[in-house]
């Protein structure tokens, strides 16, 4: 099957741009609080990784393994992924690509479950307002982490498992 | 009735044979999914209404409410997205009050315009520039993430507070199921195939689910 020239280098520079936006929106999203909560006027602000540490030390191991799923390990698993398509491309190892599709299909599926603790914090941040006695807020971490997510998507959308036939 | 179909994945052109409503048409190169007809468009199109209207009285009823020192707060999915934008937090509002609400609410909206064309018998390029606005939003359709946000944010709130399920919640609960089966039922393909040339010869097929009969 034969792809057009420019085709094939737009597919592959989108795909590298919202990878690499992905990687660089992850700084932040990572190292940034969360979510901020107060109670009696005490304020504790929690990142990903220190909210899912407090689950696990307080034995929620539910949520500590959701959230720990959901916003760490599936972005980590979905750019190492989107950059393993490309190396296969890159590097013409064609004799991957059928294991190079099935984990597109992969990608493609898990890819918005990452959005779930932006939800969870939109959700909490909106019931959780009683002033002095308790409250919650979306933390400086939400945006750079919701397109951390976006971005993810993006690359795995815009890559084209066609490439690894174009060359037959 | 006899297709040709393009796969997605690898581009090799698998030719079916006859179309049984039963068999998952895999490609012979990649081994992704190429065809599955979907189910008659008459059901789908009854799941859709029931799912609209679902949606329409879950908007405004309560998800969670919430009890501390007997101040009562609850939340639906209006005022979270309402309270989002209030306090300046127009990104988060955005992110979610689109893939929540907007996405699936067009999804439904043009699932059910096209099923209306092709009962009209009134397929027309228009119809099929929604059939791709509908493939191009469907994967940033997010309801299903925002469910178990919620599952997620109870568990985390019941050790601080007291937590009622509101029927915002079970209405969602409803929504999805009703939702995703007619996702999975709607082939999307099927309208390209029995009308692509615009004459709707097999509509009757599309709509009941007969099986089409060959030409020859």
């Amino acid at each position: 099957m034969r792809l057009n020239e420019d085709y094939k280098k737009k597919v592959i520079f989108k795909s590298w741009a919202y990878t690499l936006s992905a990687i660089f929106f992850m700084f932040p999203a990572y190292m940034l609080p969360m979510m901020v909560t107060g109670k009696m006027g005490k304020i504790e602000e929690n990142t990903i990784f220190s909210g899912v540490v407090y689950f696990f030390v307080n034995g929620d191991y539910f949520v500590a393994s959701v959230i720990f799923v959901a916003s760490i390990l599936i972005p980590v698993v979905k750019i190492v992924g989107v950059v393993f398509l490309l190396l296969i491309y890159h590097f013409k190892a064609y004799e991957f690509r059928q294991k190079g599709v099935a984990l597109y299909h992969i990608l493609s599926f898990i890819g918005k479950w990452s959005m779930l603790d932006v939800f969870v914090v939109a959700l909490m941040s909106a019931l959780v307002q009683f002033g002095f006695i308790s409250f919650a807020k979306p933390g400086p971490a939400v945006i750079p982490f919701a397109l951390v997510v976006i971005f993810t998507i993006l690359a795995t959308k815009k890559f084209d498992t066609k490439l690894f036939w174009s060359d037959i | 009735m006899a297709i040709k179909k393009e796969c997605n994945y690898c581009g090799t052109i698998v030719e079916i044979e006859r179309v049984s409503r039963d068999t998952d048409y895999l490609c012979p190169e990649c081994k992704s999914l190429v065809y599955r007809r979907g189910q008659p468009f008459q059901h789908v199109f009854f799941l859709s209404i029931t799912s609209l209207l679902l949606f329409f009285w879950m908007l405004p009823s309560p998800l969670i409410t919430i009890k501390i020192l007997n101040i009562e707060r609850s939340v639906s999915f209006v005022s979270g997205i309402g309270y989002l934008i209030e306090s300046g937090r127009y990104l988060t509002a955005i992110i979610l009050g689109l893939s929540v609400v907007v996405i699936p609410y067009a999804m439904l909206i043009l699932r059910i315009a096209v099923m209306v064309a092709v009962r009209l018998k009134a397929v027309s390029p228009s119809v099929f520039r929604l059939l791709a606005l509908y493939r191009k939003i469907h994967e940033w359709n997010m309801a299903e993430v925002y469910l178990v946000g919620i599952l997620i944010a109870i568990i985390k709130l019941r050790s601080l507070a007291e937590i009622t399920v509101g029927t915002g919640t079970l209405l969602f609960l409803l929504f999805i199921i009703t939702f995703y089966i007619s996702v999975e039922w709607f082939n999307p393909n099927d309208v390209y195939l029995f009308c692509g040339d615009y004459s709707c010869q097999h509509a009757e097929d599309l709509l009941f689910y007969r099986e089409a009969e060959d030409e020859a």
